[in-house]
């Protein structure tokens, strides 16, 4: 396989099209937000008796994309995929190699949660002091959205800074996405926000319970479709790109 | 089985582990190993009058167990050794218990008595005769080998009686499964490698996922399932399995590795396994784990009486402990066959309930002692149609046990491919034991030296795959007791045996210590690593190997080969200088290996591993007493057995066929 190809892989583009999409619901709600607040702040506790509103397909369009993770198709990247067994195939590694390992990748991890926590935790006491609202916390949100997308495909600091993996791909945390995206939804205690942010949670305890049971799936030394012989995504060849 | 882990940061005596998830799990070791090491420490002390201060043995999974004896005391004539039973993280009932052994001198061989806390067997049908002591035959070889590895180096030339105690074994046995199968008044001393592995369902259940998911990497057409070691025994000795089928060992789990297999897309899978587990498929239970449910007499009991057995039969298999037992009853009221196939109807309505569809699926069940018992009718048309596709070889030499079985009373034909000195050894004393032997050797030179004694033809010559299977034809056992570097060989017999549906054993050397030799993995590595190096090089790889080091000045090269025009020539063809060529036939004595290595002043000797009987030690030997570096050229571990655990395979159909039973 040429490691070199410039060709977009179809995981690349998949990414681009996700990435466009999720562009174009943060510029929606920006907008919206920028110019209508109030009406964005009612539709948030509209129930859907009185009709369907932008924050009922938001909270569809969420509920969706985290269903896809807990039940997570064969299209999706390696990066999610590696949790499963069937996309496990091993190859001869020293087990104790392995949890050293798990251990150096566990203590990173939960430094990129405690940092994550502490910056959610300055938004939830100005939420709670009153100097921002739901609306504020929704758009937080979005952004969030938007900046998981950012970080597959153009720069992300808990990689850069924290976690160090080589690439998604061989992520511990991947999908920590949607806890971390739901984290401010934590904060507003209505159906829309706890059912976004308990879901999310759902989603991080099924990867979590994988990686406690199987931590052979998600190191490159003992799964061979973590090696980049065997990637079929090539991110990193664009995320590299954009990172220098 | 799990790869054992040492843990370098565990400073305790037995850090050994295994790993479940992210945790680590730790070993412990059976108590066949602490009988094993209380007869070494009470040996020691008995022989020596010295308390030994650690005890030490390397069970038969490999790993060495050192240990500090709990007391060790002498009394008149006897000594007692006492060492405490870990099981690491596995708990079981027997779980800190202390084995103890007393040992007292006599006159020759050594006898192992079960002494207060170890069972007694009082049912046929278990790993010891009725009225014996519960401790199995590995912890009875493993005893034994400890005492006399003491006895050996101590240089006491007599015997020893052993008994081996357990305080408090009578308690612990009542939380065993021992009342059930009739073992009275004690534990057991068990084990088969000498470890306790610690190991979660869920672990157990994703390596069976694994390998069944590796076994379709090639394809997902069939797969044989075995439940245990019984069956992985059964197929690799049995005439025409596993053929080219993968196989995969499925623990108790049978229910759950039909559905990953059904998961995994394979379309028939055949079930092989021991009548003790897989008549439980017959009442539905698809976890053959004891814990779970036993009820294999009451099944065998329930299927009698839907034949027309009297309550006084159906009472009698209620009272039997094996399934064996339960088959010699039938056999007696001859109703093995009405009942055999009852059983096997229920069996296959269970596993296509189970199978709901998604694979083909049928069973063969089998006895240690009656061989193949039967097969399930679905078995039988998908072995016919394996046999069609070619997978499996046609069967010939294999009967199904049944009631009418003649008398064999021909003789039997076993075929063993040597040219190596256990071959010699194993084919001469087959033949004293009225087996007719046919000795394949490649060489004139390997027939010359082939003893030939009444019973033994010996056949010269390399064969084509047509001819191994045209010499097997009727041969009842194939013995490949080719050298451990003729690959290509044991591969085409392996071939030739699965073609014909003959049973193979491959006889295997023992890998041997390197400690402090550069190991290659082939000639060429060992070239490459000599060329930048000085010094003469005595070569004692043979010829074959003899081009690889071509790139080498010749006259550094001292070739010892046999004797013979052609290993001559290939020197010569080489360019070797006549002075240089060692033409002689071995086993080498360490002196006569010194006094080369010093003569031709020699800095590097390049060998195979040939094992004790390829003479290897005497060439290290040699090779550390005289300071120069030794070139092994390694070889991976091999499968099978050695020559006494052959002779005893060899034996054992050997008895068979002359006492009418089957194979």
């Amino acid at each position: 396989m040429n490691l070199h190809a410039k060709k977009p892989t179809p995981m690349l583009k998949r990414y681009l099209v996700t990435f466009f999409f999720r562009l174009a619901v943060f510029i929606i709600m920006l907008v919206i937000y920028l110019t209508d607040r109030v009406r964005l702040e009612e539709l948030m506790s509209q129930p859907i008796v009185n009709g369907v509103t932008i924050i009922h397909v938001l909270w569809v369009i969420f509920m969706i994309m985290m269903l896809t993770h807990i039940f997570p198709s064969n299209r999706f990247s390696m990066a999610i995929k590696k949790a499963d067994h069937v996309n496990y195939d091993p190859q001869e590694f020293e087990e104790l190699e392995l949890l050293r390992f798990v251990k150096e990748q566990n203590i990173r991890a939960w430094t990129v949660l405690l940092v994550w926590l502490c910056f959610n935790a300055v938004f939830g006491l100005l939420y709670l002091l009153g100097v921002i609202k739901d609306i504020d916390l929704l758009m937080l949100t979005v952004f969030y959205f938007l900046s998981d997308y950012i970080c597959i495909l153009f720069y992300c600091p808990f990689q850069f800074k924290i976690m160090k993996n080589r690439c998604c791909v061989n992520c511990r945390i991947y999908d920590w996405g949607h806890f971390m995206i739901f984290t401010p939804m934590l904060f507003i205690c209505n159906f829309f926000s706890w059912s976004l942010f308990f879901t999310s949670c759902v989603v991080l305890i099924r990867w979590e319970l994988y990686y406690a049971k199987h931590p052979e799936r998600f190191w490159f030394g003992s799964n061979k479709n973590l090696n980049c012989v065997n990637c079929k995504d090539r991110i990193c060849k664009y995320k590299g790109k954009c990172n220098s | 089985m799990a790869d054992l882990i040492r843990n370098p940061e565990d400073n305790t005596p037995f850090p050994w582990y295994v790993r479940s998830g992210t945790k680590l799990l730790r070993c412990g070791y059976t108590t066949g190993t602490c009988a094993a090491l209380a007869a070494a420490g009470a040996a020691e002390l008995l022989l020596s009058g010295n308390k030994p201060e650690s005890v030490r043995l390397v069970t038969p999974k490999g790993i060495p167990v050192d240990v500090v004896p709990d007391y060790c005391d002498k009394k008149d004539d006897q000594a007692v050794c006492a060492v405490r039973k870990d099981g690491g993280d596995d708990l079981d009932s027997t779980d800190g218990l202390l084995i103890t052994a007393a040992v007292k001198k006599s006159e020759s061989g050594i006898r192992i008595e079960g002494g207060a806390g170890v069972g007694r067997v009082t049912r046929p049908g278990l790993d010891q005769p009725v009225g014996e002591a519960a401790i199995n035959s590995v912890p009875r070889k493993m005893i034994t080998a400890a005492a006399a590895g003491v006895c050996e180096e101590l240089g006491y030339p007599g015997g020893l009686e052993i008994t081996i105690s357990v305080p408090g074994g009578e308690v612990a046995a009542k939380k065993t499964f021992n009342p059930q199968l009739g073992i009275t008044g004690g534990i057991s001393i068990l084990g088969t490698s000498g470890i306790v592995e610690p190991m979660s369902e869920q672990a157990l259940l994703d390596t069976i996922a694994i390998e069944i998911r590796q076994a379709g990497c090639g394809q997902k057409d069939r797969l044989i399932l075995t439940p245990g070691n019984y069956g992985a025994d059964y197929l690799r000795s049995s005439a025409g399995l596993p053929g080219l089928v993968p196989q995969v060992k499925c623990s108790n789990y049978i229910g759950n590795a039909i559905d990953m297999a059904a998961n995994e897309g394979f379309r028939e899978v055949l079930l092989v396994g021991h009548i003790g587990k897989l008549v439980k498929l017959a009442g539905g239970i698809m976890n053959t784990h004891s814990r779970y449910a036993d009820g294999r007499r009451e099944l065998f009991c329930a299927h009698a009486a839907l034949c027309g057995a009297s309550a006084e039969i159906c009472r009698e298999l209620m009272e039997q402990a094996m399934t064996d037992g339960c088959i010699e009853v039938l056999l007696r009221h001859g109703m093995w066959e009405e009942v055999k196939q009852s059983l096997l109807i229920s069996v296959q309505e269970h596993l296509e309930q189970r199978a709901a569809g998604a694979v083909r699926i049928g069973a063969l069940l089998f006895s240690n002692v009656y061989g193949t018992l039967g097969t399930t009718a679905e078995a039988d048309c998908m072995m016919d149609d394996w046999r069609a596709a070619g997978v499996l070889p046609e069967p010939h030499a294999e009967h199904v046990f049944t009631e009418k079985q003649e008398e064999k009373t021909e003789q039997v034909r076993i075929v063993i491919f040597g040219g190596t000195a256990e071959g010699r050894e194993l084919s001469a004393r087959l033949a004293e034991e009225g087996a007719d032997v046919t000795v394949c050797v490649a060489s004139e030179y390997g027939n010359a030296v082939q003893e030939t004694v009444k019973g033994i033809h010996v056949q010269t010559g390399t064969l084509s795959p047509e001819e191994k299977q045209e010499l097997l034809r009727d041969a009842c056992l194939c013995v490949d007791a080719t050298h451990p570097y003729a690959l290509h060989i044991t591969e085409s017999v392996k071939e030739a045996c699965i073609r014909t549906g003959v049973r193979r054993i491959r006889l295997v050397r023992a890998a041997s210590r390197t400690d402090g030799a550069v190991v290659v993995r082939s000639a060429g590595e060992a070239a490459e690593y000599l060329q930048g190096r000085k010094g003469n090089i005595l070569l004692t790889t043979g010829v074959k190997e003899l081009q690889d080091f071509r790139q080498i000045d010749r006259s550094r090269l001292f070739p010892r080969v046999l004797p013979l025009g052609e290993s001559l020539a290939a020197c010569e063809e080489m360019g070797i200088p006549a002075k240089n060529i060692i033409a002689m036939q071995g086993p080498f004595s360490r002196e006569c290996n010194e006094a080369m290595i010093r003569q031709l002043d020699i800095a590097f000797l390049v060998s195979k591993d040939g094992g004790v009987r390829g003479g290897f030690p005497e060439k290290a030997e040699a090779a550390e007493n005289t300071g120069i570096c030794m070139i092994v050229i390694g070889r991976d571990e091999e499968e099978g057995l050695d020559l006494q655990e052959t002779l005893e395979e060899c034996r054992k159909v050997l008895h068979r066929s002359y006492s009418g039973g089957t194979l």
